[in-house]
């Protein structure tokens, strides 16, 4: 019996290892800029779900595309409608590890790498991602700002708008993440 | 004992798998969280040919549109004016402005009646993916015909009303289907005159009319539209010279703006007109090339 009570405080013990390993977004956004000589576009994101098991770097990171806010309706419903179909791929992930010397039981500011997989409008591209990792007081928060070319997700643009809408999008990523309890 | 040390090692090896898969949690999560999702972009624009959409002007933008009816291209006068291109049957300008996202305003005149217009929208029901399958929006409108002359120099002769129900389904991508119940009262009409199979019939004040309308994208930016009214009506038959309105056309989107190139065989562009007054027939030739554009402002 007593070796039963050892495995079950053991058992516990385990699982809650593992939680303390895990960081959670409570917040945090997404925004993208398309910039021409035409117009420029921008949207914003507050809907993030990510985490990060500190224990081995892994990273998870996933958006819903309906949750974009445009400054113009018209933009929101063309960029679900005809760009990024997005009843078809409804979320942009990405997947991967934090890459870098950070000591996540230190404060401080540690530059990082994200390498993995960025899925957008169902087409996977393998990315290396520069960012930066704050620890304070036992809150994380990482930025990030990278590119995404359209083309790479095959989101074709149509010869039309090619003056409107930029090849090349600039992206901003920022998320606070808390011990996940 | 050995069974149990088999459980707990079972429930650990499922922890740690679950751990593993950071991806696979967050996407619980979604799944967890999701609500039914809204369908957007039912149709491309307010109107399609001559009916409504259950669209309305998006909050805080203004549409401007532009609405054309060459003339007959067919029947005697079709080749001597490039298939009508050298008549205007109708032209129409209107503005339209969302108060909310659910509820438009809007200001129109056309060239027929001298009509203008003045109109509303309200969408009070949203289709849902995996919710309510239907949208709908009721339509009201009141139109004055400012022409030199009106029977009995009454102003109130001039005024005549709109109210209609449009039901809309997005059926796929690719398919949004409509059809509108729809009611038109005219102040004034001539009941004096009446019908040649049967002279206890005449023309009638409310005029009631169903509309269906259609979208079949082809492409994401290219579609093929249609609508059609049928009027219930003893007095509005082709025996009396007049016709339901039938509108085939193409849709094209490019960025803010909708063109639409149609050909349909009546002349009037708003409701107040084309149900009581088409009186052209696809049989006869007497049918018109027509164009719509419109221009989005947002602010």
């Amino acid at each position: 019996m007593k070796k039963i009570t050892f495995l079950i405080l053991l058992l516990t013990a385990v699982v809650i290892g593992y939680s303390q390993n895990l960081y959670k977004a409570t917040s945090g956004e997404i925004s993208f800029f398309s910039e021409t000589p035409m117009e420029n576009i921008d949207a914003v994101n507050k809907d993030i779900k990510a985490l990060i098991n500190t224990k081995n770097g892994e990273f998870a990171f996933i958006v819903a595309n309906r949750g974009f806010r445009f400054e113009k309706p018209l933009m929101e419903e063309h960029f679900n409608e005809n760009y990024m179909e997005s009843d078809q791929y409804k979320a942009s992930m990405f997947k991967g590890e934090i890459v870098g010397s950070v000591d996540f039981t230190k404060d401080g500011v540690y530059p990082v790498k994200a390498k993995g997989t960025l899925n957008i409008h169902g087409v996977d591209k393998d990315r290396e991602i520069e960012g930066e990792l704050t620890i304070k007081d036992g809150v994380m928060n990482i930025t990030s700002k990278f590119d995404i070319k359209v083309e790479d997700h095959k989101i074709k643009i149509p010869k039309l708008v090619v003056k409107n809408i930029a090849e090349v999008v600039k992206t901003t990523v920022n998320i606070n993440f808390e011990l996940k309890k | 004992m050995n069974k149990v040390l088999f459980v707990l090692f079972s429930f650990l090896a499922i922890s740690a798998v679950a751990q593993d898969d950071l991806m696979g949690m967050l996407e619980g999560e979604v799944e967890a969280e999701k609500t039914p999702e809204k369908v957007i972009a039912t149709f491309k624009g307010i109107k399609l040919i001559n009916a409504q959409t259950v669209q309305t002007t998006k909050k805080r933008t203004l549409e401007f549109r532009i609405t054309h009816r060459f003339g007959d291209m067919g029947g005697p006068d079709g080749k001597h004016t490039v298939w009508g291109l050298d008549n205007a049957s109708n032209i129409r300008f209107s503005f339209d402005y969302g108060v909310t996202d659910k509820l438009s305003i809007g200001w129109g005149r056309s060239k027929m009646n001298e009509h203008i217009d003045v109109h509303a929208k309200f969408r009070f029901l949203e289709q849902k993916k995996g919710g309510i399958p239907i949208s709908a929006a009721y339509y009201v409108n009141g139109a004055i015909s400012p022409v030199k002359n009106i029977p009995n120099d009454d102003f109130n002769n001039r005024l005549s009303y709109v109210h209609q129900l449009i039901i809309a389904s997005k059926l796929n991508k690719a398919i949004s289907l409509e059809i509108l119940p729809t009611l038109v009262h005219r102040n004034y009409v001539d009941q004096t005159i009446s019908s040649i199979d049967d002279s206890t019939v005449v023309d009638q004040n409310n005029l009631i009319s169903i509309g269906f309308a259609g979208r079949f994208k082809i492409t994401k930016r290219l579609a093929f539209v249609v609508d059609y009214f049928f009027t219930l009506s003893d007095f509005r038959t082709p025996g009396n010279g007049f016709y339901d309105p039938l509108a085939i056309g193409v849709e094209i989107e490019t960025g803010g703006h909708v063109f639409h190139i149609n050909v349909t065989n009546s002349a009037g562009i708003i409701e107040n007109d084309f149900i009581p007054n088409t009186t052209s027939s696809w049989d006869d030739g007497e049918y018109k090339l027509g164009f719509n554009i419109s221009r989005v402002f947002s602010f």
